[in-house]
């Protein structure tokens, strides 16, 4: 069973994080809120959300599995207007979720959970190098990246005390440092990988709405972004793998 | 749940048989750098091949990704995902990440449009390890292949697979006779799952399993009309040899060619007498089926076909490679001729204002022996491609110097004509009435 309201806004947020990365995923429901956990189906990127029963309106819901189909999900809160409440209705053992908003009343049938991919495994990794910033500017600095190239190297820089950014195209290069002042936090840390640009442009344009991103990096090792959302009540992580460099 | 998927062998030293494959795919694994290549295992289903590459990232700890027909794959979604997993590290922090491209040599036309060219980009652009599975090595195509270190899978013998449904057996507690499992593997055909299936639906609903309840289950292998034939020429019970027939979907029509074409391989006259004198008597039948529309009649047909060949083959065997009848290839190459002589005619035709029928009855000697004379005029002056050249010259070669230089010719001409002429103007040579004016 589960039973909902939410400000659609939140509710959109919490999605979009999603559809990033996963075209569907297995949405977990107890009685302390919803959370998934989802990798893209190259293994390149992982999602992990997180939205507590604070984040809505009204709450209840029992330990359940749901299959959701995020991307129509996602059309369907393109039909929202701000400010607009969502109400959610999932009877015991049912298999469609009444979406209800406006006058609007969505049945949507849920996937069978056992056609997506299982959860993964939370990775043990080490990642020491600690940035904090927001959202905005990580999401320039990638877009700036993007122009020149489709990789771009983040890294942090312990005597300088900086974080930097370096994207190299065939051609061009681009170099973006940033220092304590223009950044939340830094812990000076030697580290540096590669990412590709692909993943984390579509990254950045859901984290250029959080006010604060905290960034961990290691040497050639995953990133890790985790952002706030719905004003606390909820979390969103994004893991992504590094590219291994060119011999 | 299925037992072949619940006994699939989890580390390679649970694979059946194939020991020498299983070991090659460890040394590349062990010694795997960023220039190794990519390993393809291609064999028969059912010999271990997907099996061994999930065993071996069990085994050393590396991630797996695969890609199979289950998953579209058009070169953009083989570029993006095996293309960028095979250039990122591992996210949860395996030390490599195996690229699995499962039923390699099944990229389905359209909907796997750009497939193979696609996972020749990520072979040549890879920094992990990557595994091919084919189950033709042929059906790959030649510049993948190539980019390929092949290991083959053979069928399973036997009797390394009688311990393996040994421990399935204990595993699910049914007791069940050596022999049984003896017969359940030498039935399979080196077919592990096969094999492992076979048991399973023998063994649904009983605790043990004797020798009379292995019948309902014999591996379902169509005949092929290779083996039919065979058989015809071998020699068998004629019962038998109409069960085999019934077991396959070729009408007695197309029956009848194949025996036909061959008979050549009978040894001496009478009995060729003998078994044509079936074949026609079979044909009348086949005729009459078609007039009266009765189709209960094609059981005499084929009876008397394959009953009849049988008696005059006398079970003396077939000593040659039985190749499909040639009247068909006869009559795909004359179906060609065909169609490029309708299509002169009616070209002709509509150049010289003749019916096509009076063409062909009344010119087409004529024609053939002008163009013989000088064929580079009359190729010009009838735009007659190599084909239609050919025709009326019986020589290809000659046909095609012939083509090519009045190709060259028109190139020429055309060149001239941008330089000298205004555009607009109607080329020479194109037009009908010239043609037709000068040709008788």
């Amino acid at each position: 069973m589960f039973k909902a309201a939410i400000d659609a806004d939140i509710f959109r947020e919490a999605i979009d994080a999603i559809a990033a990365l996963v075209t569907e995923c297995r949405l977990h429901a107890d009685q302390n809120g919803i959370r998934t956990r989802a990798v893209d189906t190259a293994n390149v990127a992982m999602v992990s959300m997180d939205l507590k029963k604070d984040a809505f309106k009204s709450f209840s819901a029992t330990k359940d599995e749901l299959g959701i189909d995020i991307a129509k999900m996602k059309n369907i809160l393109g039909m929202v207007s701000k400010g607009d409440l969502m109400n959610m209705a999932l009877p015991e053992a049912g298999h469609k979720l009444e979406m209800a908003f406006q006058n609007y009343k969505y049945s949507i049938t849920l996937l069978d959970v056992n056609t997506i991919r299982k959860d993964p495994n939370p990775p043990t990794i080490e990642l020491p190098g600690k940035i904090v910033i927001t959202g905005e500017a990580l999401n320039s600095a990638i877009r700036a990246a993007s122009v020149v190239s489709d990789k771009i190297a983040l890294g942090i820089d312990p005597k300088a005390q900086k974080f930097f950014m370096v994207a190299e195209g065939d051609t061009d290069h681009i170099r973006l440092e940033l220092g304590r002042d223009e950044l939340v936090s830094l812990s000076p840390v030697e580290a540096r990988s590669l990412f590709s640009l692909d993943y984390l442009k579509d990254m950045g344009k859901v984290m250029a709405r959080a006010p604060q991103v905290e960034i961990a990096l290691g040497i050639d090792h995953p990133v890790k972004f985790s952002f706030p959302i719905a004003e606390g009540a909820g979390r969103v992580e994004y893991l992504l793998a590094p590219r291994i460099e060119a011999e | 749940m299925d037992w072949a998927e619940k006994y699939r062998p989890e580390r390679l030293q649970d694979i059946v048989g194939n020991t020498a494959a299983v070991r090659q795919i460890f040394e590349w694994a062990k010694g795997w750098t960023r220039r190794s290549k990519p390993l393809l295992l291609h064999g028969k289903p059912g010999t271990g091949k997907t099996s061994s590459a999930h065993a071996l990232a069990r085994d050393l700890g590396w991630e797996i990704l695969e890609l199979n027909a289950s998953d579209q794959r058009t070169k953009a979604v083989i570029d993006r995902v095996a293309g960028s997993s095979s250039t990122t590290a591992s996210l949860s922090g395996a030390s490599r990440k195996l690229i699995l491209l499962d039923e390699a040599d099944n990229l389905q036309g359209n909907a796997d449009r750009g497939g193979a060219r696609g996972i020749i980009d990520t072979i040549r652009g890879s920094r992990q390890p990557i595994i091919l599975i084919a189950n033709d090595l042929y059906g790959l195509p030649p510049e993948l292949r190539s980019l390929c270190e092949p290991v083959r899978f053979r069928a399973v013998q036997a009797r390394s697979l009688v311990p393996r449904l040994k421990f399935i057996c204990t595993m699910e507690k049914i007791r069940c006779s050596e022999l049984v499992l003896v017969q359940v593997a030498a039935r399979a055909g080196g077919d592990v799952r096969a094999a492992i299936n076979m048991l399973h639906a023998a063994a649904t609903g009983r605790e043990s399993l004797g020798e009379g309840d292995l019948l309902s289950s014999e591996k379902d292998d169509r005949p092929s009309i290779f083996d039919l034939i065979t058989s015809v020429y071998r020699g068998t019970d004629d019962r038998r040899l109409m069960q085999e027939y019934y077991g396959f979907d070729e009408p007695p029509s197309n029956l009848v060619q194949w025996i036909e074409g061959s008979l050549v391989h009978l040894p001496d006259l009478p009995s060729r007498m003998k078994a044509y004198r079936c074949l026609s008597r079979a044909d009348e039948f086949l005729g009459l089926t078609f007039r009266r529309q009765y189709f209960p009649l094609w059981r005499y047909a084929s009876a008397l076909l394959l009953l009849g060949a049988m008696d005059a083959a006398a079970g003396r065997g077939i000593h040659a490679r039985i190749t499909p009848p040639s009247r068909w290839q006869r009559m795909g190459t004359a179906r060609k001729q065909k169609a490029i002589r309708t299509g002169l005619l009616r070209r002709l035709s509509g150049m010289t204002h003749l019916p096509e029928d009076a063409l062909r009855d009344e010119y087409l000697t004529l024609l053939t022996l002008l163009v013989e004379r000088n064929p580079e005029r009359y190729a010009d002056l009838l735009s007659l491609d190599t084909d239609e050249l050919t025709l009326f010259l019986h020589d290809r070669t000659r046909a095609e110097g012939v083509a090519k230089a009045r190709a060259k010719r028109e190139s020429a001409l055309e060149q001239q004509e941008k330089k000298g002429k205004p555009a607009g103007e109607p080329k020479p040579g194109k037009t009908a009435a010239g043609g037709q004016s000068s040709l008788f």
